[in-house]
């Protein structure tokens, strides 16, 4: 694993407040654009992270080593919001449902190709299933391993290179709606 | 590769081999990939589709603003504290939790000052200096550490970087450089980022580039987002520099010239795509395209060069590799003036 990552999670377990902010400025963004995966709320999903990040410091003395910091991170926040799921009233989980917002980050004007073919993806990636979702973003934006995906939803690995495949090929066969515009925006610059 | 027969896009996307391939750079040659597509070359559509949205995805920009990450990462902290606090005076069992358990933030300093021992019977390498944190590299390699705000230096041997105990905190994130370091900076509109060396102050917002001071010039080179150099002094100067950009300072004539990278990296992939393809084309076209991928500025007489016509790919080679390689074939020269490259041609009639 990363020696920093090794170094920061020592030290905030044995109660360095440097180092927990430390932990939030590196992993802060990557936890809440996973989270927004299966919690499209981004309020709800704020306070869960908040909860969560008290919750992980205030038992930080009862915290073990980890090998992948990230990884553990991950699991700990679909933990905390799954959690909380449970106890939503149904019409709640209907709502959060339905929420869909998504900000793009403002990045400087050469960049704006890059955000519209991006755009692109977002919007095929948003007609599909939570899950789907979840799991392209694991394996294409967070680039991890079969064996990582498997891990942190709890599933075997086969069953990970199942619901990637279908995936995929929804991914696929909505993408194929969207590209060809696309492909003549592009012709055209 | 009877397997690839059959590959469709969710099939390369599938692949780890693939994905793998994709995000180290791609290069064809060699790859297994290139002989996928000398037996299947109708896939070619498909691999390059499969490879663009590999490289696309990595690019999808965060739902969270600098704003609200930073402001959600106070009211953790904050709201961290105020517990503690609170459990303090209610609980006596505080004593329970490891030793090293933060007190309140009068004692933060403490803990601090603790970390950076001022003897340097041990590790001489990090050591206080009035209020500043200051870290040699006295080894043989490059020394990778992590500024308190997540930024990644890369320490070259025998160079010095110092920056204050509040670094992260201040309205601006300031270093001070001796020699030479490569820095990929956290992304932070609100507190900017800069680099002082010797009369040069380098300013991100969050970007990679290198800053490299020698005995009589100081450069910086933008390996990816932009930045802003400037001298100090009586002539200060200051320029915008982009990737594959170079800006040397000679501390002697005062003096800031931009240059190309020496070696510049290909920036935008997708225009030499179609150089797998380049059957018969007009060299102008195969110019712009070879511009756009490098940012790179290249100025050539087009109606001259009109009957020159190119059948070559491009496959890794360094730029100037590949210019040199073209301008032979079209019996032409290029020159480097200033930050552009220009072509030279008596045509090819």
């Amino acid at each position: 694993m990363d020696k920093r990552d090794n170094d920061i999670w020592d030290a905030f377990r044995q109660g360095d407040r440097e180092a927990f902010e430390l932990l939030l400025l590196r992993y802060y963004r990557a936890l809440f654009d996973y989270g927004l995966r299966f919690q499209p709320d981004p309020d709800q999903l704020r306070d869960d992270l908040h909860d969560l990040m008290i919750s992980l410091w205030e038992r930080r003395a009862f915290l073990q080593p980890t090998e992948h910091l990230k990884l553990y991170l991950f699991k700990a926040l679909r933990h905390q919001i799954f959690r909380g799921k449970q106890r939503l009233a149904s019409s709640e989980s209907l709502n959060a449902e339905l929420a869909d917002t998504l900000e793009v980050n403002d990045w400087n004007a050469s960049e704006e190709d890059e955000q519209i073919r991006t755009l692109h993806i977002q919007k095929v990636m948003r007609r599909l299933t939570r899950r789907q979702q979840e799991i392209l973003h694991l394996r294409f934006f967070e680039d991890l391993t079969h064996a990582e995906i498997a891990e942190l939803l709890n599933i075997s690995r086969p069953a990970v290179a199942n619901l990637l495949y279908t995936a995929l090929k929804a991914f696929r066969s909505l993408w194929k709606g969207e590209f060809f515009p696309l492909l003549l925006f592009l012709m055209t610059q | 590769m009877d397997k690839f027969r059959h590959y469709r896009l969710e099939d390369f996307l599938f692949d780890d081999e693939f994905k793998d391939w994709v995000l180290n750079d791609g290069k064809l040659s060699g790859s297994i990939w290139e002989e996928v597509l000398s037996h299947f070359p109708e896939k070619s559509s498909d691999l390059e589709k499969a490879a663009l949205l590999i490289r696309e995805w990595k690019q999808i920009p965060s739902a969270l603003t600098d704003e609200q990450m930073h402001a959600d990462i106070r009211n953790i902290l904050n709201d961290s504290e105020k517990r503690e606090k609170s459990g303090r005076r209610s609980r006596m069992e505080f004593l329970r939790y490891a030793a090293a358990a933060v007190l309140g933030l009068s004692l933060a300093g403490f803990l601090l000052y603790q970390r950076y021992p001022s003897s340097p019977a041990t590790k001489p390498e990090a050591q206080l200096m009035e209020d500043r944190i200051e870290i040699a590299n006295q080894e043989g390699v490059d020394k990778e550490l992590n500024l308190p705000d997540g930024s990644f230096v890369k320490l070259s041997p025998g160079s010095v970087i110092s920056y204050r105990v509040g670094f992260a905190k201040a309205n601006e994130r300031s270093v001070m450089l001796e020699g030479k370091a490569y820095f990929e900076v956290v992304r932070d509109t609100l507190r900017p980022f800069q680099v002082l060396s010797g009369e040069l102050t380098t300013r991100v917002l969050g970007t990679r580039f290198t800053v490299q001071s020698g005995e009589d010039n100081i450069s910086v080179t933008v390996s990816s987002g932009k930045v802003a150099v400037a001298s100090s002094g009586e002539e200060a100067e200051n320029v915008v520099l982009y990737p594959n950009q170079t800006v040397v300072y000679k501390p002697s004539e005062k003096s800031l010239t931009k240059v190309l990278a020496r070696e510049p990296v290909v920036l935008d992939p997708e225009e030499l795509k179609g150089a797998f393809a380049f059957d018969e084309e007009p060299v102008a076209d195969i110019l712009r395209a070879l511009e756009k991928a490098y940012g790179i500025p290249i100025r050539f007489d087009e109606p001259s060069l009109r009957n020159c016509q190119v059948t070559l790919p491009f496959r890794e080679e360094p730029f100037y590799q590949k210019l040199e390689v073209l301008c032979r074939t079209i019996k032409a020269s290029y020159k480097i003036t200033g930050q552009e490259v220009v072509i030279e041609s008596a045509g090819c009639d």
